[in-house]
C-alpha cells in the first residue's frame, strides 16, 4: 500500500509550511531518510526526509503552501501501484501519525526540562483569527465568505464572534472588519507630475508568519514595557580589554554577548521572567534557553542559545556567533528556533534608544538594549561624561508584576555597572 | 364571522360539491356519523348515499378505488380519518397514486384528494399521532397540503378537489377547533388558494422560520415574543409543502441570511431534514449560520398528556432555538 | 351455443395475434432488443380473449403483467405498444412505465400496479363511476392466482360486493405465484371463486384453455353483473408454458407436466383445428394471417427502434398536470 507524504510539523507554532525545492524526480526510488524535498516554515528552511522506502509521487508542486499534515505526495510500494497513482488516483486522505502527534516540547528541545508533569506544550494558535483550526481551516459562514471574497479580503485577518465558542466568522464580523480604517489607501492621490508606483508584495512565509505571531502575540497578552538607564563605561572598558585578547580567546567577545551573559547569569535567578506560559500553565525553566533576535533579509530569526547560563563567556559568544551566521544563510537546524524561555533583542548598533519590544510567544519576557551615548552624569559632586545605555523590558503582565521587574532591573544593573561580576 | 378549521374543512367539502356534481368523499364514518370530528355532518342529506359513503375498515380499497374513480371522470375525495392510516395504504398512496400518471402517461389524470387528520392531540398515543408530510415528501408527483388556519384551509381544499394532480391533504388535529375572524363575504365568496404558493404569514429581518402546520400559529406566537427582545421573525407556512414554493422561501432567507424550520413531527428525516438539506445546498452562500431544526422528540408519541406536549414544539422551545442561533 | 361464423374468425383473430405478439416479444427479448423485464403470456391467451370478447363500450378492464399483448388487443396500436416496450417516446407514457403499463385509458384500460393486488380496488373505483352514471357497464378486474393472495384483493371484492357494483373479478389462474403452485400456498381449490361466497357474490370456473368456454361462462356473468346484481367472479384455470419472467429455468416443476399441457391444451392450436374442420377458416388463409401479422409487428418494432427516446430534460414530464 502506498502512504502519504505530508507537510511535517517543525516547530510549535508552524501551521504551513512553503515547499522550496523537490530533491527527487516523480517516480524516483527512495530509501528512509533520504532527502525528499526541502520547504520553508516561518522561521527555517527544512529538509523533509522519507519516513520509508519507496518510489516517490509528487502531489504537492514547488511553491505550494502547505497546511501542516496534508499530503505533499505518494510514497508507493511499487512501480505498479505508482502508475495508479499518477493514473490520477486519489490518494485517501492520512490519518496524522502517531509520529506527528507525538511531536511536543519535550522532543523538539531536548534541553528543557519541565517541573510540571507532562504539562502540555503552550498552545499558540498561528493565525490572527480565532477562526483560524490548527490544520489552516477557517471557520466562516457561507454569508461571511462570499461577503469576505467580493471585498478582497482575507478571512483570516477576521476576528470570529459567531458560533457555540466564537471560532466562527459570521457576516456581522466582515462588515466590522471593513468597517475598520484601511493600514493603505490603494489609489492615493499622487502629486501632479509625479505618477506614484505601488509594489505589492504577497505577505507569505516567513513574513506571513511573523505578522501573524506578533499580532497574535500583542492580542493574548498584558504586555508592558519598563526602562532602566544604565551606566556602560565600565563594561565597554571591559570589553575593550576582552577584544585586545581576542588571540587568546580565539573569538573577538562582543558588547552584545556580554550583554547575553550578563542577561542569562540574571535570569537564574529570576525563574518566573525565565518561563513559558500557556494561559494556565506557567513552566519554569531551570537554566536559561536564551532566544537571541537576528535580523536577517528575510525577516526577523530567533535561534536560541541553549543553556545559555552554563556556557562560559567564550562558549557563549561562539554559539551566538554560529546561530546568526546560520540564521541569515536560513540553516537552522531542527530545535533550534521556538523552544526559548526568554528573548535579548539588541538594536545598539542602531540609532535607537529603546523601543517596546514584543513578546516572542509563548515567552513570558523580552529584554532589548539600546545605542550607548555619551551623556553627562552627575558623579561625587560633578557632572562627567560616562556611557550609557537603556535597558527595557517588555513582559506579560499576567505573569511577571513590577516587584519582579524591579527585582531583575535592579540584578541586571549591577552585573552591566560591574562587569566583573559577569565574568565571576 | 367566527370560522374553526373543521367548518371550513366541511364548507370547502360542501361548496365544491355543490358545483361539481363528479366531486365525492368517502371513508370510514363519514356519512351518517358525519366523520369522527363531525366535519361532514349533515352532507349525507344533503348529497345522497352515492355521493358520500361510508366505507368498512379498507384504507387500500378507499385508495385504490379513489384512482379507479378519478381516472374515470369523477372527483374523489376520500378521509382516511387517522393520517397514520395512510400507512395501510402506503403502497397503495406511493406507488399508485402518486407515480399512475407518470406511469401510464398524461391520458391518465387523477383529481383526488386524500384527507385526513394528522398530529397529536391530548393523548391520542403512538399510532394516532403521526404527521405523516415527510414519509411521503419521497413520493414524487403527489401534492401534499397542509393548511395552519381556517381562511387557507378553505381555499386550498377547493384547489385541492379542483386540481387533477392527487393531493394529500393534512389536517393538523389540534387545529379544528381553531377560530379565525374572516370577513363574510370574503369567506363565502368562491375563494381558492393556488397549490404550492407559501405565504408570510409575518415578515420579519432577522430569521426565516418556515412553520408548517399546527407549529404555524406557535411560530407566530414565539415571534411575539422574541420581538421583544430584539429578534425580528419572518413566519413562513409553506402551506403546500410538495411541489414546494421554494422561490418564497428562498427569497425570505437571502434577506434575513438566517433559517429554521419547526414541525409537529419527527425530526430525524423529517420535513425540516430535508429543507435544511436544500438550504444548505442552494443557498449556501446566503446563510450565516446554521440551519435550525425545531421538531418533535424521535420517540414513538408517549401517550401521557405531559409527555406528548414535551415532545412536541412549544412555543417555549421555538423561542429557544431561535434565540440559540443568535 | 352457436356462433356466426364472422363471430368465430374475429375471436380466432384475436387469440392468434396475441399468441405471435407474444412470442414476438420472448424473440425480441432473448434478441436483446427489450430494456427491461417481459412476462411471457404464451399459452395463456384464452382467458383474456375470451372475457374481453364481452368488452363493450365504456367498460373498463384492470389488466395484470401477463398477458401483456392484451392492450392491442384492445385498441392499443402496434406503435405506441412496441414504443413502451422499448422504452421510446412513441409509447403510451413516453418509456417511462415500460411493458406492465402499456395501454390507454381510451381503450377501457385502467392501469396496473406492478406491487400486484395493489390495483384490485382501482376497478372497484371505475365501477363507482359506472354506478353514479347510472351506466350499464362493467369494470374487469383481472388478477393471477398468486395475486389472489394479496389483502388488497380481498378489501377490493369486499367494498365492491358491498356496494353492489359492476365488477367482473376474473382469477387467472395458472398455478404458479412465481416458483410456488398455488396447491401448496392456498388451501381452496378454486383459488379465487372457492372464497367468492364468503363476499356473497357469484362465481364460475372454467377451462382457462377453451376460449369459448370462458367467452360463454363470462357472459353468464355478466348478466348479473350488468343488471346492477353486483359483482362476480371468474377463475380461469390454464398453465403458465414459460417461466415467470424470461430466464426463468422452472427447475422447480415436472417438465413433463408443462409438455402435456402445451401439447393437449393449446388454445390456438385447439380452436384452429375446430374451426378448420367446421369450415370457418382454411389452414391456408390461417398461413396467411400468420404471415401478415409477423409482417406488422417486425415493421412496428423497427418503427419502435427508430423513434426517439426521451430526453434527460423531459425526465419530469408527466409528474404534475
Amino acid at each position: 500500500m502506498s502512504t502519504a507524504i505530508v507537510m511535517p510539523k517543525a516547530g510549535l507554532t508552524m501551521v504551513e509550511g512553503t515547499i522550496a525545492e523537490w530533491k527527487v524526480a516523480e517516480g524516483a526510488y527512495v530509501k528512509k531518510g533520504d532527502v525528499l524535498m526541502e520547504y520553508e516554515n516561518e522561521k527555517n528552511t527544512i529538509d523533509c526526509e522519507a519516513l520509508g522506502e519507496g518510489y516517490v509521487h509528487i502531489i504537492a508542486k514547488e511553491g505550494d503552501t502547505i497546511p501542516v499534515g496534508e499530503v505533499i505526495g505518494m510514497l508507493a510500494e511499487s512501480e505498479a501501484e505508482l502508475a495508479q497513482l499518477a493514473g490520477g488516483a486519489a490518494p485517501a486522505a492520512p490519518a496524522a501519525s502517531a509520529e506527528t502527534e507525538e511531536k511536543g516540547c519535550a522532543r523538539e528541545c531536548p534541553t528543557c526540562v519541565h517541573t510540571a508533569p507532562a504539562a502540555a506544550a503552550p498552545a499558540v494558535t498561528g493565525a490572527v483569527s480565532a477562526a483560524v483550526m490548527a490544520d489552516g481551516h477557517i471557520r466562516a459562514s457561507g454569508l461571511a465568505k462570499k461577503l469576505a471574497k467580493e471585498a478582497g479580503v482575507s478571512l483570516a485577518d477576521i476576528a470570529a464572534s459567531g458560533g457555540p465558542d466564537g471560532t466562527r466568522i459570521i457576516a456581522r464580523d466582515v462588515r466590522k472588519y471593513l468597517e475598520q480604517p484601511k493600514a493603505a489607501p490603494v489609489a492615493a492621490a499622487a502629486p501632479a507630475g509625479a505618477e506614484d508606483e505601488i509594489t505589492e508584495t504577497p505577505w507569505t512565509g516567513v513574513r506571513k508568519a511573523i505578522a501573524r505571531n506578533m499580532y497574535n502575540s500583542l492580542q493574548e497578552m498584558a504586555q508592558c514595557t519598563a526602562t532602566c538607564e544604565m551606566d556602560v563605561t565600565e563594561l565597554l572598558a571591559l570589553r575593550q580589554k576582552l577584544v585586545a585578547q581576542q588571540e587568546y580567546l580565539g573569538c573577538k567577545i562582543t558588547v552584545n554577548d556580554l550583554l547575553c551573559k550578563a542577561v542569562a547569569k540574571m535570569l537564574v535567578k529570576h525563574p518566573l521572567a525565565n518561563a513559558t506560559f500557556d494561559g494556565k500553565t506557567l513552566f519554569s525553566h531551570k537554566h536559561v534557553q536564551l532566544s537571541v533576535a537576528v535580523a536577517t533579509e528575510g525577516g526577523l530569526m530567533v535561534p536560541v542559545v541553549k543553556n545559555a547560563d552554563t556556557l562560559p563567556l567564550v562558549e557563549l559568544s561562539k554559539t551566538i556567533k554560529d546561530l546568526g551566521t546560520r540564521a541569515k544563510e536560513k540553516k537552522l537546524r531542527e530545535g533550534e528556533q521556538g523552544c526559548g524561555t526568554f528573548t535579548v533583542s539588541n538594536v545598539g548598533m542602531f540609532p535607537i534608544d529603546m523601543s517596546t519590544p514584543i513578546i516572542n510567544p509563548p515567552e513570558v519576557a523580552i529584554m532589548g538594549f539600546g545605542r550607548t551615548t555619551k551623556k553627562p552624569v552627575y558623579v561625587d559632586g560633578q557632572f562627567v561624561p560616562r556611557d550609557t545605555m537603556i535597558a527595557y523590558m517588555t513582559f506579560d503582565h499576567r505573569v511577571v508584576d513590577g516587584l519582579e521587574v524591579g527585582g531583575i532591573f535592579k540584578d541586571l544593573q549591577t552585573l552591566i555597572e560591574h562587569p566583573e561580576l559577569i565574568l565571576a | 364571522m367566527k370560522v374553526t378549521y373543521a367548518k371550513a374543512i366541511g364548507d370547502a367539502l360542501k361548496e365544491e360539491m355543490r358545483r361539481d356534481g363528479k366531486v365525492l368523499i368517502y371513508g370510514e364514518d363519514v356519512a351518517q356519523f358525519g366523520n369522527i370530528f363531525g366535519i361532514t355532518r349533515g352532507m349525507l342529506e344533503e348529497f345522497g348515499p352515492k355521493r358520500v359513503r361510508n366505507t368498512p375498515i379498507t384504507e387500500t380499497a378507499i385508495i385504490g378505488s379513489a384512482i379507479g374513480a378519478a381516472e374515470t371522470g369523477l372527483r374523489p375525495c376520500v378521509e382516511l380519518m387517522y393520517s397514520d392510516f395512510t400507512m395501510v395504504a402506503f403502497t397503495e398512496i406511493f406507488h399508485c397514486v402518486a407515480k399512475w400518471r407518470y406511469m401510464h402517461g398524461p391520458e391518465y389524470k387523477l383529481p383526488l384528494v386524500i384527507r385526513s387528520a394528522s398530529g397529536a392531540s391530548n393523548g391520542a398515543g403512538s399510532e394516532h399521532s403521526n404527521t405523516v408530510e415527510s414519509l411521503f415528501l419521497h413520493a414524487p408527483g403527489l401534492t401534499i397540503i397542509t393548511p395552519s388556519c381556517p381562511y387557507d384551509a378553505k381555499g386550498l381544499l377547493k384547489s385541492a378537489i379542483r386540481s387533477d394532480n392527487p393531493v394529500l391533504f393534512c389536517e393538523p388535529k389540534q387545529l379544528y377547533q381553531t377560530k379565525q375572524d374572516i370577513p363574510d363575504d370574503i369567506y363565502e365568496s368562491d375563494y381558492t388558494i393556488p397549490i404550492g404558493l407559501a405565504d408570510v404569514k409575518r415578515p420579519g429581518k432577522d430569521v426565516t422560520l418556515v412553520a408548517i402546520g399546527l407549529m404555524v400559529p406557535r411560530a407566530l406566537e414565539a415571534a411575539g415574543k422574541l420581538a421583544a427582545e430584539g429578534i425580528d421573525v419572518e413566519v413562513i407556512d409553506p402551506r403546500t409543502i410538495a411541489p414546494l414554493d421554494k422561490e418564497t422561501i428562498f427569497a425570505s432567507i437571502r434577506k434575513t441570511h438566517m433559517a429554521a424550520v419547526v414541525e409537529e413531527g419527527n425530526k430525524t428525516a423529517g420535513v425540516g431534514a430535508e429543507l435544511a438539506a436544500m438550504f444548505q445546498e442552494e443557498l449556501y452562500d446566503e446563510l450565516d449560520g446554521p440551519v435550525a431544526r425545531i421538531a418533535a422528540l424521535d420517540v414513538p408519541m408517549p401517550y401521557n398528556i405531559r409527555m406528548e406536549k414535551h415532545s412536541i414544539p412549544s412555543v417555549d422551545r421555538i423561542c429557544a432555538s431561535i434565540r440559540a442561533m443568535f | 351455443m352457436q356462433y356466426e361464423k364472422e363471430f368465430l374468425r374475429k375471436l380466432y383473430k384475436d387469440l392468434l395475434d396475441m399468441r405471435l405478439l407474444e412470442k414476438k416479444m420472448v424473440d425480441t427479448y432473448a434478441q436483446g432488443r427489450v430494456p427491461g423485464h417481459v412476462h411471457s403470456g404464451v399459452g395463456q391467451e384464452a382467458a383474456y380473449v375470451g372475457v374481453l370478447t364481452n368488452f363493450k363500450e365504456g367498460d373498463y378492464y384492470k389488466r395484470t403483467h401477463r398477458v401483456t399483448a392484451v392492450p392491442y388487443m384492445m385498441g392499443t396500436s402496434l406503435d405506441t405498444f412496441f414504443g413502451e416496450l422499448l422504452a421510446k417516446k412513441t409509447g403510451n407514457s413516453g418509456g417511462r412505465g415500460g411493458s406492465l403499463h402499456i395501454g390507454e385509458l381510451r381503450t377501457g384500460d385502467l392501469g396496473f400496479s406492478g406491487t400486484l393486488g395493489c390495483d384490485a380496488a382501482v376497478g372497484v373505483g371505475a365501477a363507482m363511476t359506472i354506478d353514479m352514471e347510472g351506466r350499464d357497464n362493467v369494470a374487469f378486474v383481472f388478477m393471477g392466482d398468486g395475486t389472489s393472495s394479496r389483502g388488497p384483493v380481498y378489501e377490493a371484492m369486499n367494498l365492491a360486493a358491498a356496494w353492489k357494483l359492476p365488477v367482473l373479478f376474473v382469477c387467472h389462474n395458472n398455478q404458479f405465484a412465481i416458483s410456488t403452485p398455488c396447491s401448496y400456498s392456498i388451501a381452496a381449490k378454486n383459488v379465487v371463486a372457492d372464497r367468492a361466497p364468503g363476499y356473497a357474490m357469484p362465481a364460475k370456473v372454467v377451462d382457462g384453455t377453451d376460449v369459448l368456454a370462458v367467452y360463454e361462462a363470462a357472459k353468464e356473468l355478466l348478466e348479473g353483473v350488468r343488471a346492477g346484481k353486483g359483482p362476480a367472479v371468474l377463475e380461469c384455470k390454464d398453465y403458465r408454458w414459460r417461466g415467470h419472467f424470461e430466464g426463468d429455468q422452472c427447475a422447480y416443476r415436472d417438465a413433463a407436466v408443462t409438455e402435456e399441457w402445451i401439447e393437449n391444451k393449446d388454445c390456438v392450436k385447439n380452436m384452429e383445428a375446430m374451426l378448420v374442420e367446421q369450415g370457418v377458416i382454411t389452414p391456408e388463409e390461417i398461413a396467411q394471417m400468420r404471415t401478415d401479422f409477423d409482417r406488422e409487428m417486425d415493421e412496428a418494432i423497427l418503427r419502435a427502434e427508430a423513434a426517439p427516446e426521451m430526453e434527460p430534460e423531459e425526465i419530469y414530464d408527466g409528474l404534475y398536470v
